[in-house]
């Protein structure tokens, strides 16, 4: 179908376009805004808002452009008097019961009705009735709110549950002005994407619970990143205000992964990374000091056991929730560099073969973001990375007296955490790397070292179907944290140093 | 070019001291206007424009009337306003600023919270003399600005004082 392309006239302008394209994409791909409501790239047509009217040559009735496919020359006229005095008087219709509350709606500033209305508002009101008072701050399961009084009835969200989501929970209700959206019986929301509702609603009827009163939209910021939730790699856009705090994650387009939609498992892996959960300074035994020091500290152990030819007494932890780069930094500095070879992590190739879609859509078993590369990049250095078990008996025999530990961000690492630490004697030199603060609390004595978390990191991740995505968030909130790869290489020039002071006495 | 009065510089003298005496006789004895006043027995008259220390209004029932919309906040040139919106106690209320504070030293009482403010909750008052010990007195919050004694509790907004509320334009006769 998207092979053909036809010939259309948009507002006396010839346009190529893929033939049975949608009219409402094929005109936003050309330039051309059609507005629209009800209509969304990923459901089916309802043609419910009627915003999206358009004149078409040969036809005396106005015409709804989101159930037009795109043919040879179809000639379409969107900017007529008469387009625009109807599109005018569909907006003003939507307006007449809705509340204008503004000022306490989480959607102002992305809102669909603040939106047009710049461009499509009617601006005297003509109305001298009572807007019809609906039900407001409607509970309607643990992540979104409704309110009954600013829905439009564009059925986004009802067809979203029956058609993407498959739980069918809302519906619309009554009728005529006093029609209402709401759930069956009034239960609440199933299922793991009822914050997609939120997303499509153009309005403010849907808000999330999580993100309400918490900022106004206008404030925050996007940038692009994949959520490190699962193997799955949704793309998405994290909502930050000055690169200090994140309010929110937001699904991105991708056609190849996870379209317009994310589970909400995935949009709050967002809170791993705000300053309650983080580790912000360098410390020693959980007193705080500068990275240059730390690392000096870190450097020096090393060294000692590099020179006495003791590396085999080095054990590294690692998880594939690093990027490519991360673990390339990692490998180049401690395998190639110190001749590391006890890497231990949990059991990936198992986690791999049991990776399955956990709900039906898009959440998978495999919780680590870039499985694949991991054991792509093993792979390729040859390493074999031994089982935690081995670890644990390790540290306990006394056979480690040097443990690096790369600490992913997710709280379901705690656990094994938690049996390592047990096992560690306290004459053993601990390296906690980490952007998680509750990790370094069961190694009281050891070093931490803050890293990023997923979403603020640059790099690459491979998600489970082998597509290679790339994080480009750049974001650095707190200023001592440093990169895995920032503080591979400080490492190295630390050791460096030492040696050439050595060489120079 | 050396003139009598440049090379006896006694006149000069006695010049500049008629004037400066001049002033201080005239201030002594309090003829014609002087420019200096008795400070606090005797204040100026400021311009009914002057903007001093915000006020935050009231509603009848004694509730703020802010919505913590943040336009105020949002509108800020000197970035002074720190507002935490939260679910109001009140069912009526949905949203209410659980925190509302100005830093009187970033702020440059420019009026551009009072100009945002779509219900009237910030207005800028006419209280100039703020002084204290420590720069963390000078941010303040609702405590202050909405109840402190000089508004004598007449704060309270005009879509909430009956006497001043506007009323809506008769649409018909618009159209």
């Amino acid at each position: 179908m998207a092979d053909k392309m036809v010939k259309i006239t948009l507002n006396g302008k010839e346009c190529q376009v893929p033939a049975g394209q949608n009219l409402v994409d094929a005109a936003k791909a050309n330039d051309v805004q059609i507005p629209h409501y009800c209509y969304h790239p990923g459901l089916s047509i309802a043609g419910q808002c009627r915003m999206c009217l358009f004149e078409q040559e040969g036809n005396p009735k106005l015409q709804i452009a989101c159930n037009t496919k795109c043919s040879e020359g179809l000639k379409v006229v969107t900017d007529s008097e008469k387009v625009t005095s109807a599109v005018q008087s569909s907006l003003e219709m939507h307006l007449i019961n809705h509340p204008i509350d503004c000022p306490i709606c989480d959607q102002a500033g992305e809102c669909g009705l603040q939106n047009y209305y710049m461009e499509h508002g009617k601006y005297a009101s003509e109305m001298n009735e009572h807007k019809v008072n609906k039900e407001k701050v409607v509970d309607i399961g643990d992540h979104v709110v409704l309110d009954k009084e600013r829905c439009i009835l564009c059925s986004r969200c009802v067809r979203f549950t029956q058609e993407i989501s498959k739980t069918s929970d809302l519906g619309i209700f009554q009728r005529g002005d006093r029609a209402v959206i709401g759930t069956y019986n009034d239960e609440a929301l199933k299922g793991n994407y009822q914050l997609n509702t939120v997303d499509i609603c153009p309005v403010g009827a849907l808000t999330s619970k999580d993100f309400r009163f918490e900022q106004r939209v206008w404030l925050l910021e996007e940038a692009d990143s994949v959520c490190g939730g699962c193997s799955q790699g949704c793309n998405v856009s994290v909502h930050h205000k000055k690169g200090k705090h994140i309010y929110r994650l937001k699904p991105r387009y991708n056609g190849d992964i996870n379209k317009w939609w994310m589970c909400d498992t995935g949009r709050y892996t967002y809170k791993n990374s705000n300053y309650d959960k983080r580790l912000t300074s360098p410390a020693l035994g959980g007193v705080d000091f500068s990275h240059d020091e730390a690392i000096q500290a870190w450097a020096t152990d090393l060294k000692v056991l590099t020179a006495m030819e003791r590396t085999e007494e080095v054990g590294v932890f690692i998880s594939p929730h690093h990027t490519h780069e991360e673990l390339e930094g990692i490998f180049d500095t401690l395998h190639k560099q110190f001749g590391i070879t006890k890497f231990y992590s949990e059991d990936i190739d198992a986690l791999v073969k049991a990776d399955s879609v956990q709900d039906g859509f898009l959440f998978r078993s495999d919780h680590y973001p870039n499985s694949r590369g991991f054991l792509k990049i093993l792979q390729d250095r040859k390493i074999k990375a031994l089982s935690l078990t081995e670890m644990a008996q390790n540290l306990q025999k006394g056979s480690i007296s040097h443990a690096i530990l790369f600490v992913p961000e997710d709280d379901r690492v705690l656990s094994t955490l938690h049996k390592i630490s047990r096992s560690t004697k306290p004459d053993v030199f601990v390296v906690v790397i980490t952007p998680q603060r509750a990790a370094t609390e069961l190694f009281p004595q050891a070093l931490s070292l803050p890293s990023l978390s997923h979403l603020e990191k640059v790099g690459t991740i491979r998600n489970y179907s082998g597509i290679d995505q790339k994080l480009s968030a750049g974001l650095r909130m707190f200023k001592e944290t440093e990169s895995i790869q920032e503080i591979m290489a400080g490492l190295l020039e630390k050791v460096r140093e030492t040696k050439a002071e050595r060489a120079s006495r | 070019m050396s003139t009598l009065e440049s090379r006896s510089y006694i006149i000069g003298i006695f010049k500049g001291l008629m004037t400066t005496g001049g002033h201080f006789f005239r201030n002594l004895l309090g003829f014609g206007n002087r420019p200096t006043i008795q400070y606090p027995e005797e204040r100026r008259k400021y311009s009914n424009r002057f903007m001093g220390v915000h006020i935050l209004t009231k509603k009848k029932s004694g509730e703020i009337a802010c919505t913590a919309c943040m336009l105020c906040a949002t509108n800020c040139p000197a970035e002074c306003i720190h507002i935490v919106a939260a679910e109001s106690p009140n069912p009526k209320i949905e949203k209410y600023p659980a925190v509302y504070e100005i830093d009187l030293m970033r702020c440059v009482f420019c009026g551009f919270c009072e100009e945002a403010c779509p219900v009237d909750a910030v207005r800028m008052g006419r209280d100039y003399e703020v002084a204290e010990l420590s720069e963390r007195n000078f941010v303040v919050g609702i405590d202050y600005l909405a109840s402190r004694p000089s508004l004598n509790g007449k704060n309270i907004s005009v879509f909430h004082d009956p006497d001043k509320i506007v009323k809506m334009p008769d649409t018909k006769k618009i159209a």
